[in-house]
C-alpha cells in the first residue's frame, strides 16, 4: 500500500506533469491512503488555478474513493503534534510534513512529485520509483 | 515472515478452525489467505473507481508541486 500526497492525485489529472504517467499508474494499483489535508489542496488547485471544475469533481471522487476502500488518514491531536515535529526537523511546510507524518503513523511509503522537499530528502519517493517496485514484487518470479 | 499474536473472540476463531480442518490447512494459513483475500478484493474495488475517472485528464501546464506550493498560505 502507497500514501499519497496531493501533488500525485494532481498529476494524474495533468496531462502536461513529467510525473502524469507513473501517478496515473500508481492510483491503478488499488493500494492506496492519503490524509485529508489532501482533499482541500486538490480543490484549492482544481477550483482556483486550473479553473476546471471537472478536474476538481473527478480528484474528490477519487479521495472519497480512497476514503471507502483504502485508508484516510485524518488529522488528530497526535499527528499535528509530530507534523510540527518534523517540519521543525527537516525545515518543511507543515503541510508537506503533515503528509509525511501520515506515512508514518501508517509505516507505509509517501508517494510525492516533490523532488526538492521530500523525494531529495529520502522523505518520500517518486511515483515512477514506487510503481516499478510494485510491478517488480507482482510480477511472477523466473523460473 | 513475521510472527504474531492476535486475539479472537471464541465463535470467530471456531469458524477460523473449522475453515482450515475443511481445507487441510493451519490457522496461520487460513488467516493469511482471508486477509490476502480482503485486501486484494478492497484493491480491485479501489483500482477499478480509479480507472472509471481515468481518460478525461486535460493539460495544465505541468509541475504541479509549485502550483500546488503556490496555492498554500506561508
Amino acid at each position: 500500500m502507497t500514501f499519497l500526497d496531493a501533488s500525485v492525485l494532481l498529476a494524474a489529472e495533468d496531462l502536461d506533469d513529467a510525473h502524469h504517467d507513473a501517478s496515473a499508474g500508481l492510483l491503478q494499483t488499488g493500494a492506496l491512503s492519503t490524509l485529508d489535508l489532501a482533499v482541500y489542496e486538490i480543490t484549492n488547485v482544481a477550483e482556483l488555478r486550473w479553473r476546471d471544475r471537472a478536474a476538481s469533481l473527478r480528484l474528490r471522487e477519487r479521495v472519497w474513493a480512497i476514503a471507502e476502500l483504502g485508508i484516510l488518514v485524518r488529522v488528530d491531536q497526535a499527528l499535528a503534534e509530530r507534523a510540527a515535529e518534523l517540519s521543525r526537523q527537516h525545515d518543511l511546510s507543515a503541510y508537506d510534513a503533515a503528509y509525511v507524518a501520515g506515512a508514518e503513523r501508517l509505516g507505509l511509503p509517501l508517494a510525492s512529485c516533490d523532488e526538492r522537499d521530500l523525494i531529495s530528502r529520502g522523505l518520500a519517493r517518486a511515483p515512477a520509483d514506487l510503481l516499478s517496485q510494485l510491478r517488480a514484487e507482482r510480477s511472477p518470479e523466473p523460473e | 515472515m513475521a510472527k504474531v499474536m492476535i486475539s479472537l473472540p471464541d465463535e470467530l476463531l471456531a469458524q477460523l478452525d473449522a475453515r482450515a480442518r475443511e481445507r487441510g490447512s493451519t490457522r496461520s494459513a487460513t488467516i493469511r489467505e482471508l486477509a490476502e483475500a480482503a485486501f486484494g478484493q478492497r484493491a480491485n474495488q479501489l483500482a477499478q473507481r480509479m480507472s472509471e475517472l481515468d481518460g478525461r485528464a486535460t493539460a495544465h501546464g505541468g509541475d504541479v508541486v509549485s502550483t500546488l506550493k503556490a496555492g498554500r498560505p506561508a
